[in-house]
Protein backbone atom coordinates (compact mmCIF):
# COMPACT_ATOMS: atom_id res chain seq x y z
CA UNK A 1 0.00 0.00 0.00
CA UNK A 2 2.77 2.52 1.04
CA UNK A 3 4.46 1.87 -2.02
CA UNK A 4 1.54 2.48 -4.09
CA UNK A 5 0.84 5.83 -2.40
CA UNK A 6 4.71 7.03 -2.72
CA UNK A 7 4.24 6.23 -6.75
CA UNK A 8 1.08 8.22 -6.59
CA UNK A 9 2.50 11.41 -4.89
CA UNK A 10 5.57 10.88 -6.55
CA UNK A 11 3.69 11.03 -10.05
CA UNK A 12 1.46 14.37 -8.15
CA UNK A 13 4.44 15.89 -7.45
CA UNK A 14 5.62 15.79 -10.95
CA UNK A 15 2.95 18.03 -12.48
CA UNK A 16 0.35 17.20 -13.99
CA UNK A 17 0.72 18.67 -17.28
CA UNK A 18 3.87 16.31 -17.81
CA UNK A 19 2.03 13.35 -16.07
CA UNK A 20 -1.42 13.12 -17.33
CA UNK A 21 -0.46 13.29 -21.51
CA UNK A 22 1.60 10.48 -20.31
CA UNK A 23 -1.03 8.46 -18.56
CA UNK A 24 -3.94 9.01 -21.33
CA UNK A 25 -1.07 7.46 -23.77
CA UNK A 26 -0.62 4.95 -21.39
CA UNK A 27 -4.35 3.98 -21.31
CA UNK A 28 -4.52 4.40 -24.99
CA UNK A 29 -1.88 1.61 -25.77
CA UNK A 30 -3.83 -0.37 -23.17
CA UNK A 31 -7.02 0.09 -25.90
CA UNK A 32 -5.81 -1.58 -28.17
CA UNK A 33 -4.40 2.05 -30.22
CA UNK A 34 -1.25 2.26 -32.21
CA UNK A 35 1.96 3.98 -30.68
CA UNK A 36 1.63 6.75 -33.23
CA UNK A 37 -2.55 7.68 -32.22
CA UNK A 38 -1.94 7.01 -28.71
CA UNK A 39 1.10 9.91 -28.88
CA UNK A 40 -1.13 12.01 -30.61
CA UNK A 41 -4.06 11.83 -28.08
CA UNK A 42 -1.07 12.23 -25.40
CA UNK A 43 0.29 15.03 -26.91
CA UNK A 44 -2.99 16.53 -27.72
CA UNK A 45 -4.35 16.53 -24.14
CA UNK A 46 -1.44 18.32 -23.02
CA UNK A 47 -1.54 20.95 -25.09
CA UNK A 48 -6.02 20.89 -24.02
CA UNK A 49 -4.17 21.95 -20.53
CA UNK A 50 -1.81 24.20 -21.17
CA UNK A 51 -4.30 26.19 -23.29
CA UNK A 52 -6.85 25.93 -20.27
CA UNK A 53 -4.29 26.86 -17.71
CA UNK A 54 -3.27 29.91 -19.68
CA UNK A 55 -7.13 31.36 -20.26
CA UNK A 56 -7.71 30.47 -16.79
CA UNK A 57 -5.28 33.27 -16.14
CA UNK A 58 -8.09 35.92 -17.04
CA UNK A 59 -10.04 34.84 -13.80
CA UNK A 60 -7.46 36.26 -11.44
CA UNK A 61 -6.43 38.87 -13.61
CA UNK A 62 -9.93 40.63 -14.06
CA UNK A 63 -11.64 38.86 -10.42
CA UNK A 64 -9.10 39.22 -8.03
CA UNK A 65 -9.46 43.04 -7.77
CA UNK A 66 -13.14 42.72 -7.72
CA UNK A 67 -13.06 40.20 -5.38
CA UNK A 68 -10.97 42.12 -3.26
CA UNK A 69 -13.18 45.60 -3.79
CA UNK A 70 -16.52 43.42 -3.01
CA UNK A 71 -14.77 42.02 0.31
CA UNK A 72 -13.56 45.74 1.34
CA UNK A 73 -16.78 47.45 0.35
CA UNK A 74 -19.58 45.05 1.34
CA UNK A 75 -18.07 42.84 3.47
CA UNK A 76 -18.47 39.98 1.04
CA UNK A 77 -16.00 37.33 1.45
CA UNK A 78 -15.67 35.53 -2.13
CA UNK A 79 -12.12 34.04 -1.91
CA UNK A 80 -12.96 31.57 -4.56
CA UNK A 81 -14.52 31.83 -8.15
CA UNK A 82 -16.79 29.53 -10.03
CA UNK A 83 -14.25 28.69 -12.84
CA UNK A 84 -17.27 26.79 -14.35
CA UNK A 85 -17.64 23.00 -15.17
CA UNK A 86 -14.92 23.09 -18.21
CA UNK A 87 -12.25 23.95 -15.80
CA UNK A 88 -14.21 21.25 -13.29
CA UNK A 89 -13.43 18.72 -16.60
CA UNK A 90 -9.47 19.73 -16.83
CA UNK A 91 -9.16 19.15 -12.72
CA UNK A 92 -10.63 15.73 -12.72
CA UNK A 93 -8.42 14.73 -15.44
CA UNK A 94 -6.01 16.13 -14.35
CA UNK A 95 -6.24 14.64 -10.42
CA UNK A 96 -4.72 11.34 -9.70
CA UNK A 97 -8.20 9.68 -9.56
CA UNK A 98 -8.56 10.98 -13.50
CA UNK A 99 -5.83 9.21 -14.13
CA UNK A 100 -7.02 5.57 -14.48
CA UNK A 101 -11.38 7.59 -14.50
CA UNK A 102 -11.77 5.67 -17.92
CA UNK A 103 -10.78 2.29 -17.25
CA UNK A 104 -12.34 2.20 -13.48
CA UNK A 105 -15.07 3.53 -14.75
CA UNK A 106 -15.87 1.19 -17.68
CA UNK A 107 -15.02 -1.22 -14.75
CA UNK A 108 -17.92 -0.48 -12.79
CA UNK A 109 -20.43 0.04 -15.48
CA UNK A 110 -19.71 -3.63 -16.84
CA UNK A 111 -20.42 -4.75 -13.53
CA UNK A 112 -23.32 -3.36 -12.85
CA UNK A 113 -24.44 -4.33 -16.10
CA UNK A 114 -23.90 -7.79 -16.30
CA UNK A 115 -24.98 -8.20 -12.23
CA UNK A 116 -28.80 -6.63 -13.92
CA UNK A 117 -27.86 -3.38 -11.51
CA UNK A 118 -28.17 -1.26 -14.32
CA UNK A 119 -29.56 -1.12 -17.79
CA UNK A 120 -27.69 1.52 -18.63
CA UNK A 121 -24.21 1.47 -20.64
CA UNK A 122 -22.45 4.73 -20.53
CA UNK A 123 -20.48 5.68 -23.79
CA UNK A 124 -20.18 9.16 -22.86
CA UNK A 125 -16.51 8.74 -21.56
CA UNK A 126 -15.81 11.93 -21.77
CA UNK A 127 -18.02 12.68 -19.36
CA UNK A 128 -16.27 10.48 -17.07
CA UNK A 129 -14.24 13.66 -15.66
CA UNK A 130 -17.45 14.02 -13.29
CA UNK A 131 -16.19 10.79 -11.54
CA UNK A 132 -12.90 12.00 -11.26
CA UNK A 133 -13.65 15.49 -10.32
CA UNK A 134 -15.35 14.15 -6.79
CA UNK A 135 -13.26 11.13 -6.60
CA UNK A 136 -10.53 14.17 -6.57
CA UNK A 137 -12.32 15.96 -4.07
CA UNK A 138 -12.28 12.64 -1.56
CA UNK A 139 -8.65 12.58 -2.33
CA UNK A 140 -7.83 16.01 -1.58
CA UNK A 141 -9.69 15.74 1.60
CA UNK A 142 -8.34 12.80 2.62
CA UNK A 143 -5.20 11.94 1.48
CA UNK A 144 -6.27 8.93 -0.23
CA UNK A 145 -6.22 8.01 -3.59
CA UNK A 146 -8.34 4.65 -2.96
CA UNK A 147 -10.88 6.22 -1.48
CA UNK A 148 -10.40 9.06 -4.02
CA UNK A 149 -11.38 6.07 -6.42
CA UNK A 150 -14.23 4.71 -4.17
CA UNK A 151 -15.80 7.97 -4.44
CA UNK A 152 -15.73 8.08 -8.22
CA UNK A 153 -16.93 4.65 -8.43
CA UNK A 154 -20.25 5.34 -6.26
CA UNK A 155 -20.92 8.62 -8.29
CA UNK A 156 -20.46 6.49 -11.27
CA UNK A 157 -22.94 3.83 -10.23
CA UNK A 158 -25.29 6.22 -9.00
CA UNK A 159 -25.26 8.37 -12.06
CA UNK A 160 -26.12 4.68 -14.11
CA UNK A 161 -28.95 3.93 -11.61
CA UNK A 162 -30.14 7.86 -12.02
CA UNK A 163 -29.95 7.50 -16.45
CA UNK A 164 -32.11 3.90 -15.94
CA UNK A 165 -34.94 6.13 -14.63
CA UNK A 166 -34.38 9.60 -16.03
CA UNK A 167 -34.76 7.32 -19.29
CA UNK A 168 -38.65 6.59 -18.78
CA UNK A 169 -38.75 10.50 -18.66
CA UNK A 170 -36.83 10.76 -22.00
CA UNK A 171 -38.77 8.44 -23.66
CA UNK A 172 -42.14 9.54 -22.42
CA UNK A 173 -41.66 13.25 -22.52
CA UNK A 174 -39.08 13.40 -25.56
CA UNK A 175 -39.78 10.67 -27.63
CA UNK A 176 -36.61 8.77 -27.76
CA UNK A 177 -36.51 5.24 -26.60
CA UNK A 178 -33.66 3.44 -25.56
CA UNK A 179 -31.19 6.30 -24.45
CA UNK A 180 -30.35 7.75 -21.10
CA UNK A 181 -28.49 10.67 -19.52
CA UNK A 182 -25.53 9.27 -17.08
CA UNK A 183 -23.91 12.54 -17.25
CA UNK A 184 -23.30 13.04 -13.50
CA UNK A 185 -24.37 16.27 -13.43
CA UNK A 186 -27.74 16.29 -15.06
CA UNK A 187 -28.13 12.62 -13.54
CA UNK A 188 -27.84 13.73 -10.00
CA UNK A 189 -30.35 16.37 -9.96
CA UNK A 190 -32.90 13.71 -10.95
CA UNK A 191 -34.16 12.83 -7.41
CA UNK A 192 -34.12 16.55 -6.08
CA UNK A 193 -36.56 17.11 -8.94
CA UNK A 194 -38.34 13.98 -8.49
CA UNK A 195 -38.55 15.06 -4.87
CA UNK A 196 -39.30 18.55 -5.65
CA UNK A 197 -42.41 17.66 -7.99
CA UNK A 198 -44.08 15.78 -5.26
CA UNK A 199 -43.97 18.85 -3.19
CA UNK A 200 -45.58 21.02 -5.30
CA UNK A 201 -48.18 18.63 -6.02
CA UNK A 202 -49.16 19.41 -3.33
CA UNK A 203 -49.39 22.89 -3.73
CA UNK A 204 -52.18 24.23 -4.92
CA UNK A 205 -51.66 27.46 -7.18
CA UNK A 206 -48.67 25.46 -8.43
CA UNK A 207 -50.04 22.15 -8.89
CA UNK A 208 -51.69 22.65 -12.06
CA UNK A 209 -49.20 25.73 -12.87
CA UNK A 210 -48.64 24.80 -16.94
CA UNK A 211 -46.91 27.59 -18.32
CA UNK A 212 -44.34 26.57 -21.29
CA UNK A 213 -42.42 29.27 -23.84
CA UNK A 214 -43.22 28.12 -27.40
CA UNK A 215 -41.30 31.25 -28.93
CA UNK A 216 -39.60 33.03 -26.36
CA UNK A 217 -36.83 31.14 -26.81
CA UNK A 218 -36.30 32.43 -29.86
CA UNK A 219 -35.76 36.41 -28.58
CA UNK A 220 -33.16 35.26 -26.07
CA UNK A 221 -30.64 35.15 -28.98
CA UNK A 222 -27.38 36.43 -28.19
CA UNK A 223 -28.08 36.90 -24.67
CA UNK A 224 -27.88 32.62 -24.51
CA UNK A 225 -24.38 32.98 -25.68
CA UNK A 226 -21.49 32.94 -23.41
CA UNK A 227 -19.63 35.58 -24.77
CA UNK A 228 -22.70 38.34 -24.06
CA UNK A 229 -23.14 36.32 -20.32
CA UNK A 230 -19.55 37.23 -19.49
CA UNK A 231 -19.12 40.82 -20.48
CA UNK A 232 -22.65 41.79 -18.90
CA UNK A 233 -21.04 39.63 -15.61
CA UNK A 234 -17.90 41.70 -15.56
CA UNK A 235 -20.12 45.73 -16.19
CA UNK A 236 -22.53 44.61 -13.80
CA UNK A 237 -19.25 43.38 -11.00
CA UNK A 238 -16.90 46.60 -12.59
CA UNK A 239 -20.16 49.02 -11.52
CA UNK A 240 -21.38 47.30 -8.46
CA UNK A 241 -17.38 47.80 -6.89
CA UNK A 242 -17.37 51.18 -8.66
CA UNK A 243 -14.85 51.39 -11.42
CA UNK A 244 -14.49 53.67 -13.93
CA UNK A 245 -15.92 53.31 -17.39
CA UNK A 246 -12.77 52.77 -19.00
CA UNK A 247 -12.04 49.63 -16.51
CA UNK A 248 -16.07 48.88 -16.49
CA UNK A 249 -15.29 47.93 -20.22
CA UNK A 250 -12.03 46.30 -19.80
CA UNK A 251 -13.22 43.92 -17.03
CA UNK A 252 -16.27 43.28 -19.54
CA UNK A 253 -14.30 42.37 -22.33
CA UNK A 254 -11.78 40.75 -20.51
CA UNK A 255 -14.27 38.48 -19.21
CA UNK A 256 -16.12 37.98 -22.23
CA UNK A 257 -13.09 37.19 -23.79
CA UNK A 258 -12.45 34.35 -21.04
CA UNK A 259 -16.06 32.81 -21.79
CA UNK A 260 -15.25 32.60 -25.43
CA UNK A 261 -11.82 31.28 -24.86
CA UNK A 262 -12.42 28.02 -22.65
CA UNK A 263 -14.46 26.64 -24.77
CA UNK A 264 -11.80 26.37 -27.52
CA UNK A 265 -9.09 25.20 -25.33
CA UNK A 266 -11.41 22.31 -23.85
CA UNK A 267 -12.09 21.52 -27.23
CA UNK A 268 -8.92 20.62 -27.67
CA UNK A 269 -8.59 18.62 -24.68
CA UNK A 270 -11.80 16.86 -26.50
CA UNK A 271 -10.53 16.43 -29.79
CA UNK A 272 -7.27 14.64 -27.66
CA UNK A 273 -9.82 12.09 -26.14
CA UNK A 274 -11.93 11.08 -29.08
CA UNK A 275 -10.00 8.03 -30.28
CA UNK A 276 -9.32 7.36 -27.12
CA UNK A 277 -13.45 7.52 -26.38
CA UNK A 278 -14.32 5.99 -29.42
CA UNK A 279 -11.94 3.01 -28.42
CA UNK A 280 -13.19 2.82 -25.31
CA UNK A 281 -16.79 2.95 -26.84
CA UNK A 282 -16.31 0.19 -29.23
CA UNK A 283 -14.62 -2.27 -26.39
CA UNK A 284 -17.78 -1.51 -24.56
CA UNK A 285 -20.29 -2.36 -26.71
CA UNK A 286 -18.72 -5.51 -28.08
CA UNK A 287 -19.06 -6.65 -24.72
CA UNK A 288 -22.71 -6.64 -24.59
CA UNK A 289 -23.30 -6.98 -27.86
CA UNK A 290 -26.89 -8.01 -28.47
CA UNK A 291 -28.05 -6.97 -24.70
CA UNK A 292 -30.61 -4.85 -24.54
CA UNK A 293 -29.88 -1.65 -22.94
CA UNK A 294 -30.20 2.02 -22.66
CA UNK A 295 -27.02 3.77 -23.95
CA UNK A 296 -26.03 6.95 -22.01
CA UNK A 297 -25.58 9.96 -23.56
CA UNK A 298 -24.38 13.60 -22.56
CA UNK A 299 -27.20 15.48 -21.36
CA UNK A 300 -26.78 17.65 -24.02
CA UNK A 301 -29.77 15.39 -26.27
CA UNK A 302 -32.16 17.07 -23.96
CA UNK A 303 -31.12 20.78 -24.28
CA UNK A 304 -33.23 21.69 -27.02
CA UNK A 305 -36.13 22.85 -25.10
CA UNK A 306 -37.95 25.98 -25.16
CA UNK A 307 -38.04 25.81 -21.09
CA UNK A 308 -34.68 25.24 -20.60
CA UNK A 309 -33.43 27.55 -23.11
CA UNK A 310 -35.51 30.54 -20.97
CA UNK A 311 -35.19 29.29 -17.72
CA UNK A 312 -31.45 29.13 -18.06
CA UNK A 313 -31.33 32.54 -19.10
CA UNK A 314 -33.60 33.56 -15.91
CA UNK A 315 -30.97 31.84 -13.81
CA UNK A 316 -28.16 34.16 -14.47
CA UNK A 317 -29.82 37.13 -12.64
CA UNK A 318 -31.16 34.24 -9.93
CA UNK A 319 -27.57 33.26 -9.37
CA UNK A 320 -26.11 36.67 -8.88
CA UNK A 321 -28.67 37.37 -5.73
CA UNK A 322 -28.05 33.96 -4.51
CA UNK A 323 -24.22 34.66 -4.69
CA UNK A 324 -25.20 37.56 -2.06
CA UNK A 325 -26.27 34.97 0.72
CA UNK A 326 -24.13 34.84 3.97
CA UNK A 327 -23.20 31.05 3.25
CA UNK A 328 -21.69 31.95 -0.35
CA UNK A 329 -18.23 32.23 -0.56
CA UNK A 330 -17.92 31.77 -4.24
CA UNK A 331 -18.45 34.53 -7.09
CA UNK A 332 -20.20 33.30 -9.81
CA UNK A 333 -18.51 32.86 -13.03
CA UNK A 334 -18.05 30.56 -16.00
CA UNK A 335 -21.00 28.55 -15.46
CA UNK A 336 -23.64 31.44 -15.65
CA UNK A 337 -23.19 30.32 -19.20
CA UNK A 338 -24.32 26.55 -18.44
CA UNK A 339 -27.46 27.12 -16.80
CA UNK A 340 -29.12 24.61 -19.54
CA UNK A 341 -27.14 21.96 -18.00
CA UNK A 342 -28.25 22.17 -14.57
CA UNK A 343 -32.15 22.53 -15.19
CA UNK A 344 -32.56 20.11 -18.20
CA UNK A 345 -33.46 17.17 -16.22
CA UNK A 346 -36.11 19.95 -14.50
CA UNK A 347 -37.75 20.74 -17.87
CA UNK A 348 -39.11 17.36 -18.69
CA UNK A 349 -40.34 16.23 -15.09
CA UNK A 350 -42.06 19.23 -14.81
CA UNK A 351 -43.66 18.85 -18.04
CA UNK A 352 -42.19 21.99 -19.79
CA UNK A 353 -44.05 24.49 -16.69
CA UNK A 354 -41.76 26.97 -16.74
CA UNK A 355 -42.50 28.36 -12.75
CA UNK A 356 -42.04 24.69 -11.49
CA UNK A 357 -38.51 24.82 -13.16
CA UNK A 358 -37.38 28.13 -12.22
CA UNK A 359 -38.40 27.55 -8.74
CA UNK A 360 -36.46 24.19 -8.59
CA UNK A 361 -33.66 25.60 -10.33
CA UNK A 362 -33.21 28.68 -7.86
CA UNK A 363 -33.67 25.78 -5.20
CA UNK A 364 -30.39 23.81 -6.86
CA UNK A 365 -28.82 26.63 -7.60
CA UNK A 366 -28.66 27.82 -3.39
CA UNK A 367 -27.65 23.97 -2.68
CA UNK A 368 -24.58 24.35 -5.34
CA UNK A 369 -23.14 27.04 -4.04
CA UNK A 370 -23.60 25.81 -0.55
CA UNK A 371 -21.88 23.04 -1.47
CA UNK A 372 -19.32 24.68 -3.48
CA UNK A 373 -18.57 27.08 -0.67
CA UNK A 374 -17.44 24.37 1.67
CA UNK A 375 -15.57 21.98 -0.98
CA UNK A 376 -13.71 25.31 -2.22
CA UNK A 377 -10.45 24.77 -0.61
CA UNK A 378 -10.09 21.04 -1.90
CA UNK A 379 -10.78 22.21 -5.51
CA UNK A 380 -8.46 24.86 -5.58
CA UNK A 381 -6.10 22.44 -3.66
CA UNK A 382 -6.71 19.97 -7.10
CA UNK A 383 -5.85 23.28 -9.51
CA UNK A 384 -2.91 24.14 -7.23
CA UNK A 385 -1.55 20.36 -7.73
CA UNK A 386 -2.97 20.51 -11.65
CA UNK A 387 -0.32 24.09 -12.30
CA UNK A 388 -4.01 25.94 -13.23
CA UNK A 389 -3.42 28.36 -10.71
CA UNK A 390 -1.25 29.51 -7.73
CA UNK A 391 -1.87 29.58 -4.03
CA UNK A 392 -0.83 32.92 -4.14
CA UNK A 393 -3.51 34.20 -6.71
CA UNK A 394 -5.87 36.16 -4.60
CA UNK A 395 -8.83 34.71 -6.05
CA UNK A 396 -8.80 30.47 -5.61
CA UNK A 397 -10.25 28.16 -8.28
CA UNK A 398 -13.59 26.39 -7.87
CA UNK A 399 -16.51 24.57 -9.78
CA UNK A 400 -19.91 23.88 -9.27
CA UNK A 401 -20.63 20.60 -6.69
CA UNK A 402 -23.58 18.31 -7.60
CA UNK A 403 -26.06 18.03 -5.16
CA UNK A 404 -25.79 13.73 -4.89
CA UNK A 405 -21.95 14.35 -4.41
CA UNK A 406 -22.06 17.08 -2.50
CA UNK A 407 -24.07 15.41 0.33
CA UNK A 408 -22.01 12.30 0.63
CA UNK A 409 -18.65 14.53 0.58
CA UNK A 410 -20.02 15.95 3.74
CA UNK A 411 -19.05 13.11 6.21
CA UNK A 412 -15.26 13.04 5.12
CA UNK A 413 -14.79 16.78 6.09
CA UNK A 414 -16.43 16.76 9.22
CA UNK A 415 -15.66 12.97 10.53
CA UNK A 416 -12.41 11.14 10.80
CA UNK A 417 -11.34 10.32 7.16
CA UNK A 418 -12.00 6.49 7.37
CA UNK A 419 -15.29 6.64 9.27
CA UNK A 420 -16.19 9.34 7.07
CA UNK A 421 -15.52 7.36 4.22
CA UNK A 422 -17.50 4.00 5.06
CA UNK A 423 -20.51 6.81 5.74
CA UNK A 424 -20.45 7.92 2.10
CA UNK A 425 -19.93 4.54 0.90
CA UNK A 426 -22.98 3.13 3.38
CA UNK A 427 -25.30 6.24 2.24
CA UNK A 428 -24.13 5.46 -1.68
CA UNK A 429 -25.38 1.81 -1.24
CA UNK A 430 -28.31 3.35 0.26
CA UNK A 431 -29.07 5.48 -2.26
CA UNK A 432 -28.72 2.95 -4.90
CA UNK A 433 -31.11 0.77 -3.23
CA UNK A 434 -34.19 3.28 -2.94
CA UNK A 435 -33.56 4.14 -6.21
CA UNK A 436 -33.56 0.68 -7.32
CA UNK A 437 -36.99 0.57 -5.43
CA UNK A 438 -38.26 3.40 -7.27
CA UNK A 439 -37.78 2.40 -10.42
CA UNK A 440 -39.22 -0.79 -10.35
CA UNK A 441 -42.34 1.07 -8.69
CA UNK A 442 -42.26 3.11 -11.77
CA UNK A 443 -42.11 0.29 -13.90
CA UNK A 444 -44.87 -1.50 -12.51
CA UNK A 445 -46.61 1.72 -12.56
CA UNK A 446 -46.34 2.08 -16.43
CA UNK A 447 -47.26 -1.48 -16.89
CA UNK A 448 -50.61 -1.24 -15.64
CA UNK A 449 -50.93 1.78 -17.71
CA UNK A 450 -49.83 -0.23 -20.55
CA UNK A 451 -52.73 -2.56 -19.53
CA UNK B 1 -21.04 24.64 -48.85
CA UNK B 2 -21.19 25.35 -45.00
CA UNK B 3 -22.09 22.95 -42.43
CA UNK B 4 -23.58 23.85 -38.71
CA UNK B 5 -22.17 21.23 -36.31
CA UNK B 6 -24.11 22.01 -33.30
CA UNK B 7 -24.21 20.48 -29.56
CA UNK B 8 -25.13 21.91 -25.87
CA UNK B 9 -21.97 23.61 -25.48
CA UNK B 10 -20.06 23.37 -28.58
CA UNK B 11 -17.47 21.38 -27.06
CA UNK B 12 -18.00 17.64 -26.38
CA UNK B 13 -20.70 15.68 -28.52
CA UNK B 14 -20.15 18.75 -31.48
CA UNK B 15 -16.50 17.85 -31.28
CA UNK B 16 -17.12 14.01 -31.74
CA UNK B 17 -19.89 15.18 -34.90
CA UNK B 18 -17.12 17.09 -36.71
CA UNK B 19 -14.41 15.26 -36.99
CA UNK B 20 -16.96 12.38 -38.36
CA UNK B 21 -17.88 14.38 -40.97
CA UNK B 22 -14.56 15.92 -41.76
CA UNK B 23 -13.98 12.16 -42.06
CA UNK B 24 -17.27 11.46 -44.30
CA UNK B 25 -16.42 14.50 -46.55
CA UNK B 26 -12.88 13.59 -47.06
CA UNK B 27 -13.94 10.23 -48.27
CA UNK B 28 -16.07 11.46 -50.64
CA UNK B 29 -14.11 14.05 -52.11
CA UNK B 30 -16.43 17.09 -51.15
CA UNK B 31 -15.45 20.49 -50.06
CA UNK B 32 -17.41 22.12 -46.92
CA UNK B 33 -16.73 24.76 -44.55
CA UNK B 34 -17.75 23.01 -41.11
CA UNK B 35 -18.65 25.44 -38.06
CA UNK B 36 -18.76 23.71 -34.74
CA UNK B 37 -20.94 25.85 -31.97
CA UNK B 38 -23.08 25.62 -28.95
CA UNK B 39 -27.18 25.75 -29.32
CA UNK B 40 -26.98 29.32 -28.56
CA UNK B 41 -24.96 30.45 -31.21
CA UNK B 42 -26.94 28.50 -34.61
CA UNK B 43 -29.18 31.33 -35.41
CA UNK B 44 -25.94 33.19 -35.63
CA UNK B 45 -24.57 31.03 -38.17
CA UNK B 46 -27.29 30.10 -40.32
CA UNK B 47 -27.02 32.26 -43.40
CA UNK B 48 -26.17 30.63 -45.95
CA UNK B 49 -25.89 26.91 -44.36
CA UNK B 50 -26.96 24.10 -46.14
CA UNK B 51 -27.53 21.72 -43.68
CA UNK B 52 -27.56 21.51 -39.81
CA UNK B 53 -26.35 18.64 -37.27
CA UNK B 54 -26.93 18.23 -34.14
CA UNK B 55 -27.06 16.41 -30.91
CA UNK B 56 -30.27 17.42 -30.08
CA UNK B 57 -33.75 16.47 -31.38
CA UNK B 58 -36.48 19.35 -31.72
CA UNK B 59 -34.22 21.93 -32.93
CA UNK B 60 -36.04 25.02 -34.59
CA UNK B 61 -34.57 25.68 -37.77
CA UNK B 62 -35.77 27.53 -40.31
CA UNK B 63 -35.52 26.79 -43.62
CA UNK B 64 -32.17 24.91 -43.58
CA UNK B 65 -32.39 20.82 -43.12
CA UNK B 66 -31.81 19.30 -39.68
CA UNK B 67 -30.08 16.17 -38.79
CA UNK B 68 -29.75 15.14 -35.52
CA UNK B 69 -26.99 12.86 -35.12
CA UNK B 70 -27.05 10.23 -32.70
CA UNK B 71 -25.67 7.13 -34.70
CA UNK B 72 -22.04 9.47 -34.63
CA UNK B 73 -22.30 9.59 -30.65
CA UNK B 74 -23.87 5.62 -30.20
CA UNK B 75 -22.30 4.06 -33.62
CA UNK B 76 -25.30 2.44 -33.94
CA UNK B 77 -26.83 3.15 -37.58
CA UNK B 78 -23.70 5.14 -39.14
CA UNK B 79 -24.03 3.97 -42.44
CA UNK B 80 -27.65 5.02 -42.56
CA UNK B 81 -27.25 8.48 -41.43
CA UNK B 82 -23.62 8.84 -43.63
CA UNK B 83 -26.14 8.23 -46.44
CA UNK B 84 -28.81 10.51 -45.37
CA UNK B 85 -26.33 13.56 -44.90
CA UNK B 86 -24.49 12.47 -48.49
CA UNK B 87 -28.05 12.63 -50.00
CA UNK B 88 -29.22 16.26 -48.67
CA UNK B 89 -25.42 17.58 -49.50
CA UNK B 90 -25.05 16.48 -53.25
CA UNK B 91 -28.59 17.82 -53.50
CA UNK B 92 -27.47 21.27 -52.32
CA UNK B 93 -23.89 21.30 -54.61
Amino acid sequence: MNIISGIFSYISNLGSTVVVPIMFMIVSLVFGLSLKKSYKIGITVGIGFIGLNLVIGLFWEYLSPVAALLASKFGLTMEYVDAGWMVGSAIGFASPVGTFIIPFAIAVNLVLLSTNRTKTLNVDIWNFWHYAFYGGIAYAITGSVIWGYVMAGVMAALSLKFADIGAKYIEKEMGIPGISVPQCFAASTLPLGLLLDKIYSYIPWLRDSNVSPKKLSEKIGIFGEPATIGLILGVILSIAVGYDLPKILSTGLGLASLMFLLPRMVKILMEGLLPLSDAARTFMQKKFNGKEFYIGLDSAITLANPTTAVVAVLLVPITLIIALLPFNRVMPGADLAAGAYYVCLFSLIHKGDLVKTTISGSILMVLIYSFMSIFAPMINKLAVAAKMTVETSGLGIAAGVNVVAGPLLLPLNFLNKNLGAILFVILGVIIFVLASIYEKRMDEKLGENAK
Amino acid sequence: MKIIVACGSGVATSTIIASKIEELLKNNKLNAQIIQCSLHEVDGNLKGASLVISSMPGLDVKDVPVVVAFPYITGIGVEDLDKKILEILVNVS
